[in-house]
This record gives structure tokens, sequence and C-alpha cells, in this order.
């Protein structure tokens, strides 16, 4: 009952808390329906990704055994040397995209990696293995950004919903009840005073 | 020097020890044995944790080391070969390292630690190499020594913006100093010699194409810049450089060659470049076996041991990078050299 404490029994609360209710209450119905939308996005976005994930990471295994021997015929040391010579590097600008009002990040390749043939042969194929999967792998990125994000809006959504539903709305209704009963009382209240004054008055008129 | 080749001969691991090694457990496993070979002075200071990268830097050590005993007792005659074949192999690739540092402007502690532990052969030092400002400035260092083709390439390198062309340059620098040691080399051993280095050469010449192929496909660079830059052989003529570069597939142009390069470079046509040097090394290794089996106390078993020496650095590196990260010793016991059919 701490809700109701210090809450005015007026008709007038009573009035704007029955418009707060309604209020809260259609925000709940819209936040459902984003919940559900969420809800739905995120299971598309989870099947596309498992689907994703499965071919890159068989594509990114052929790209680990290509590695392997690139380290086996040169050795750590010259993989490495090799490695950080390719001076053109990535360069992608972070874009903001919205879905239902979740941010999530664009990415735009400005520059792609150029592989000159500073590399050995062996490093050579591990670069053209991996620039095939550049575009793939930029966009698996996005997308388990963008599902990221939507899973932990709808977690946030959803709690909401939750609270909006179990407890902030619950405690308005209480807060309602309460101030309905206390007016009824004090209706009655104020009817049993009128007819007992009505009947001292008509005692006492002659 | 083959007295000191012939006594050194025992330290050298065989190769069940180096199967042995190849199905240990972790890198510790593996260093707990090599403390009881000649690896260990070499690997016992490595910290617990180290890397693969440190272990491949102390077996090499030894191997300089070893080198090092060697050449220094080398004749006249024969010394000029070894220095061109061994640490002048080595310190182009210590120099191919610096200038990539410098190309991508890396810092001095850096290119430091990639370097292998080679005092410096042909140069006075990598000190200036190390902290010049950059490329052209580290390449410029090298005036005065036998490295001066590569100043030459500067303009080609700052027209093309290619550092591939100072790699380039250096490959031939070593090439060109091992064909001209040969010439001084005796009779007896020039004709061996020439077969070996043209072997060796033909089978990183045609890798080098084809990785020039990978990485130029639509783009053209003018010939003239590749050309001098590439030390055909008789095995690899320029006729074979050009039809891999105008596109001819792999597989036909390895059908073409003359053997033992088609038993050798099979495993390219695959796309397994590894097992290539694997067969190369071999080969060559057999090779120098086979001429020191007719001439047990010439230059052959030199060359012979060496080789033997540098393919169990390179075994031992490839066992440490496999236990590094933790692959069944199948994944790589094909590639190590010592264990052939194992």
């Amino acid at each position: 009952m701490s809700s109701i404490s210090g809450v005015r029994p007026t008709r007038a609360f009573l009035i704007e808390m029955k418009r707060r209710i309604r209020f809260v209450e259609r925000g709940c119905e819209f936040l459902k329906l984003k919940r559900d939308h969420l809800a739905k996005e995120l299971t598309e976005s989870l099947n596309a990704l498992r689907g994703q994930r499965r071919i890159l990471n068989e594509k990114l295994a052929e790209v680990y055994e290509a590695l392997r021997e690139a380290y086996i015929s040169l050795g750590p040391l010259e993989v490495v040397s090799q490695a950080k010579s390719v001076r053109k590097e990535t360069d992608v600008d972070v874009l903001p995209m919205s879905v239902m009002g979740v941010l999530y990040p664009y990415l735009r390749v400005k520059r792609r990696p150029v592989i000159d043939v500073e590399l050995d042969v062996s490093l050579a194929k591990v670069a053209r293995l991996l620039l095939e999967l550049f575009d793939q792998l930029i966009n698996l990125a996005m997308f388990e950004a963008r599902t990221e994000r939507i899973a932990d809006e709808l977690g946030k959504t959803n709690r909401k919903v939750n609270a909006l539903e179990n407890i902030v709305i619950p405690s308005y209704r209480r807060i309602v009840k309460y101030i309905e009963d206390k007016l009824e009382e004090e209706a009655l209240d104020d009817l049993v005073r009128t007819k007992l004054i009505g009947g001292v008055l008509t005692r006492r008129r002659p | 020097m083959v007295v000191r080749c012939h006594a050194l001969v025992p330290e050298l691991l065989d190769r069940e020890f180096l199967l042995s090694i190849a199905a240990s457990k972790d890198e510790k496993a593996m260093r707990a044995s090599l403390t009881q070979t000649p690896y260990g002075p070499y690997v016992e200071p490595l910290p617990q944790d180290a890397r693969a990268m440190d272990y491949e830097r102390a077996f090499y050590e030894l191997f300089f080391h070893r080198l090092e005993r060697i050449i220094r007792v080398a004749s006249d005659e024969m010394a000029p070969f070894l220095k061109a074949y061994f640490p002048l192999r080595y310190e182009v690739m210590n120099l191919k390292r610096v200038l990539r540092g410098k190309y991508t402007d890396a810092s001095e502690e850096e290119i430091r630690s990639l370097l292998l532990p080679l005092p410096p052969q042909f140069i006075e030092s990598y000190d200036p190499l190390i902290e010049a400002k950059g490329v052209e400035e580290a390449v410029m260092a090298l005036e005065g020594t036998i490295y001066k083709p590569l100043i030459d390439q500067l303009e080609a390198f700052r027209e093309l913006e290619a550092f591939w062309i100072l790699e380039l340059a250096l490959s031939k620098v070593c090439f060109d100093a091992a064909c001209d040691a040969i010439e001084e080399a005796p009779k007896r051993v020039s004709g061996f010699l020439r077969g070996f280095i043209s072997l060796d050469r033909s089978v990183e010449n045609i890798l080098l194409l084809e990785s020039i192929r990978m990485a130029l496909h639509g783009r053209q660079i003018p010939a003239e810049y590749v050309e001098g830059l590439i030390g055909y052989t008789p095995l690899c003529p320029r006729r074979i450089g050009d039809e891999l570069l105008r596109g001819r597939s792999l597989g036909e142009i390895v059908d073409s060659l003359k053997p033992p390069l088609p038993g050798i470079l099979l495993p390219a046509v695959e796309g397994d470049y590894a097992l290539v040097r694997t067969n190369l090394k071999r080969h060559l290794l057999e090779m120098a076996e086979d001429e020191s089996r007719k001439r047990r106390f010439d230059v052959s078993y030199v060359l012979w041991f060496l080789l033997r020496c540098e393919a169990e650095v390179l075994d031992l590196t490839r066992i440490a990078w496999g236990l590094d990260q933790g692959l069944r010793p199948e994944r790589f016991r094909r590639y190590l050299i010592l264990t052939p059919g194992s």
C-alpha cells in the first residue's frame, strides 16, 4: 500500500489518475507492438546469422588451413614480418542505422586492403582467400552488431512492458480504487451528515 | 673444414628423435626433450611462456653458430659459395624484414624483434638501416656494400610505389652472388653446385612468379621492371616466366618442366606451397648426400652437413609452431623434411 501513501483522495486527482492509466495502457500497447516486431526481427536475424556463420566458419577453416601451410612454409617470424608489410589497410566508415528506433552500426568500406607482390605465394593464397570473404565478414560483423542491439532492446522493452503491466498499471489501479473508495466513503459520510443535519433541522422547526 | 663437419655429425638429431618431439604433448615437453641435445643451452634460457617465434630464434642461434664454425675454416675456393648460399641468404632475409619495417613505419623494437640472430655479414651493422627515417634512407645506407643494386631500383620503387621491387632486387643479389661464387669454385664441384643452385632457384622462381601472377591479376606492370630482377636458370628459363605471367595454368607449366621439377612442384598445382618447399629441401639434401657419398672428404659433404643442420632447424620450428597451435602431429608431420614417409 506504499504507493497509496501521500495520495490526495480528490476527484480531480482521480480524473488525473484515470487519464494517466489510459495513457500508460496505450503506451504499454505500443511497447507490446514494438516488442512483437523486435521479436520477429530477432528471430529472422538469428536464423540468417546462424546460416551465415556456418558458411563463414567452413570458409574460415579453409583459410586457417592455408595459414597453417604458410606458417609451416615460412616460419612464424617471416609470416609476422610479411603480414605487417601490407600497408594498404582496410578503412571503413561506421554509420548509424535504425530499426524500430534501435540504432546499429552500418559499415561502409572506404578502402579495401590491397595485397601486393610483397607476400610469399603461400601467404598470398591466405590473403586472397581472406579477401574473398572480406564482404561476408563485414556483413556478418554488421549483422551481429544489429542482432545484439535488437536483442538488448527487446530485453529492455520486455522489462518495460512487464513493469507497466505488473507494477505501474496495477499500482495506479489500486490508487484509483483507493480514491474511489475514499470518495465513496466521503460521499456516504456527507449523505449521513446531510441526513442527520436534515433531521436536526426538521426537529428544530417549530 | 670437412673433418670438423664429420666431428659435428653426432650432434645432429635423428629421425626417430624428431618424430618423438613432434609427438610431444606441448612445447614444455618438447623443451624438456631438447635440453638433452645441443639445443639445450639455447632453449633453456627462454621464458616459460615462450612462443614459437622465440623457439625459432633459439634454433637459428645454434644453426648460425655451427655455420660460423664451419665457414671460419672454409678454404678460399669454397668460402665464397658457402657464404653466398647460407649467411648471405639469411642476411637478405633480415634486410627484407628491416626494409618492410621501414616501409610500414614499424618501431625500431618491432623491427629488431623480427630479425634472425645472425650477426651482420656483408654490412657493418643493421643499426643505420633500422634507425633510418624511411625505406629510401635505409636503402641509401647500403651504398658501398654488395647490396648496391638496390639503390638502382629506388626509382622503380618510387614510380610504382611497389616495395616488392626491392625484395626482388635483394633476392637477385643473393642469386648473383651464389652464381659468381660457383665460378670461383673448383671444377670438380662447380657442375654439381650449378645444378644445385639452378634447382633451388627454379622452384623459388616458379613460386615467385605464381605469387606475382596472383597479386597482379588484371593489373599490368611493365615487363622491364620484373625482367632483370628474376634470376632465370636453365631449368626455369625466361620462356616459362613469360608463360606463367601471361596466364598459362600452373599445372601445364609444371608438366612441361624438366625432372625433377614436376615431382617437387606437383603440390603447388593443388595449392600446397608448403609441401613444395619441403620437397625442395628434401631433394637438395638428397642431391648433396648423393654427391658427398662419392667424395666423403670434399665440399659436398660440408654442403650436406649445413643443409642437414638447416633442415633440422626448419623441422624444429615447424614442430614448435604446431605444438604452440595445439595441432595434432599428423597435421604437420608430412611437412617435416627429415622424416619422409612418416
